[in-house]
């Protein structure tokens, strides 16, 4: 086994201050470009390895070695509802590993195929004409956030979960309570117990009558009747796909919106584009806000070497997603953001078996979203007023509060 | 041009749909990954090497060249 080059270095603390809002910290780039993987500062004492180089989270993220579970040995606890999560003994999906991941995740691919998320086209294109108008409704200036870029995507969420969207502000509000990176452990039990609770009472209904064609009223049929799996499982699936469904995909609305109105050129060459070169732009937006930036935990159970630095079982790995899709190495000029290069590949949505569930319906939310917007209010900009933007502080996504614009 | 896919990797998460849509399509089932026709022609090269690539559990090989 080679020599840890990072060996004898001091723990660093993770990188957090954001220069440019829509970019990671600026630290990531000095950290790439030094060999080896630095130990970082996490809770209880633990110093997990950070890797911020396109190729070595590719790598990494790839192998069979790592286990997303809390309790596998030196796994790294990096923010305060981690140590709730583990405590309390979350079992999510995300928190499994294969094979029982890999079966559980298959149970609820066939939801979020490229098929059925396509068959969802016109409800989708509803939703964000409504939001559209709504916003035009409101009339200048309006919050961008408030009216396009929370609802579609809990409002397209809903329709295929059958959760009620009138419910909204509440498990909107229960969501960002519990996704709040600085929140105390128990604030995010009681947001996560307020949440389970009003899913339980969701779930029952669909369990007992299990005639709809949601998905979760097919998962309560295919799933809960025959015993595969029990009625706090499906609670706990509810909850990750209702909460993984609106909170990513209303904060690239919001931020990829202002980022767009800050490169207008890019903004034509948007919407002058096919469906084709439309979907590359979005990959390219995908690349550029990666707004999960919140990394990846893992902790090592097999012994493997990235990055030329030794990991042996026990332990911990943080992984910067942002950082990876910022790589020069990967990327050409990374730092520009131009909706014309082949960003696909990007990990965004990060990679191995992981890698997100919902991605293909994300894309389409917001080729839509994008598309329309633009098209219909051709003269959208940042509010005179609007001051500098107003962006979620300590929130696992990265993406804003509120986004004041005018037309 | 000859393409494997390996059922047991695959994760179902779509990407090679959307990159060589006339080549590979999601089962019903379970999200995993199959080949539409038995022979892919040749001009799709490029989308399946791409499709290959970006397959978060690399589950598509490619006969070399």
């Amino acid at each position: 086994m080679s020599a840890d080059p990072s060996e004898g270095q001091a723990a660093l603390a993770y990188p957090t201050a954001r220069g440019c809002p829509f970019s990671p910290p600026a630290e990531f780039s000095r950290l790439r470009a030094i060999p080896g993987l630095p130990r970082v500062q996490a809770l209880e004492g633990a110093e997990p390895r950070l890797i911020t180089r396109y190729e070595d989270a590719k790598t990494i993220l790839s192998s069979t070695g790592l286990s997303a579970r809390f309790d596998s040995p030196g796994f790294p606890l990096f923010s305060p509802s981690d140590v709730q999560q583990r405590d309390d003994r979350n079992e999510s999906l995300i928190r499994t590993d294969d094979p029982d991941h890999l079966t559980q995740r298959r149970r609820l691919a066939r939801h979020f195929t490229v098929k059925r998320v396509h068959a969802l086209r016109e409800d989708i294109q509803r939703t964000v004409d409504e939001a559209v108008d709504e916003l035009l409704a409101e009339g200048s200036p309006a919050d961008l956030v408030k009216l396009v870029a929370r609802p579609i995507p809990a409002r397209v969420i809903c329709l295929l979960l059958g959760v009620p969207y009138a419910d909204h502000a509440f498990f909107e509000d229960a969501a960002s309570r519990a996704l709040a990176g600085d929140s105390d452990p128990d604030e995010v039990r009681v947001a996560l117990g307020e949440l389970a609770a009003y899913l339980d009472a969701l779930v029952g209904e669909r369990i007992s009558e299990a005639d709809g064609d949601d998905v979760l009223s097919q998962l309560a049929r295919d799933l809960v009747l025959p015993g595969t799996i029990d009625r706090p499982e499906l609670v706990t699936i509810a909850m990750t796909l209702l909460v993984a469904g609106f909170e990513t995909t209303g904060n690239m609305i919001g931020l990829g919106t202002a980022l767009f109105l800050r490169h207008p050129a890019q903004r034509e060459l948007f919407l002058a584009g096919d469906e084709a070169a439309q979907a590359e732009a979005i990959e390219e937006l995908l690349r550029y806000l990666s707004v999960a930036h919140h990394p990846r935990q893992f902790a090592v159970r097999e012994e493997m070497t990235v990055g030329d630095c030794p990991l042996r079982p026990g332990d911990g790995v943080l992984i910067s997603l942002p950082s990876a899709n910022r790589d020069s190495a990967a990327f050409e000029d990374p730092d520009v953001f131009d909706v014309r290069r082949p960003a696909r590949g990007h990990l965004a949505f990060s990679h191995g078996t992981h890698q997100c569930l919902g991605q293909a319906l994300a894309r389409l939310e917001l080729l839509l979203t994008f598309r329309t917007l633009f098209t219909r209010v051709p003269t959208l900009r940042e509010a005179e007023d609007s001051g500098p933007y107003d962006l979620k502080q300590h929130s696992r996504i990265h993406g804003l509060n509120s986004f004041t614009v005018a037309w | 041009m000859k393409i494997t896919i390996d059922e047991g990797k695959c994760v179902g998460a779509g990407q090679c749909v959307l990159v060589a849509p006339d080549v590979f399509d999601q089962r019903d089932e379970d999200g995993v990954a199959v080949l539409l026709t038995e022979e892919t022609p040749e001009d799709e090269r490029p989308r399946v090497q791409e499709a290959a690539r970006v397959c978060p559990a690399a589950a598509i090989a490619t006969d070399g060249r």
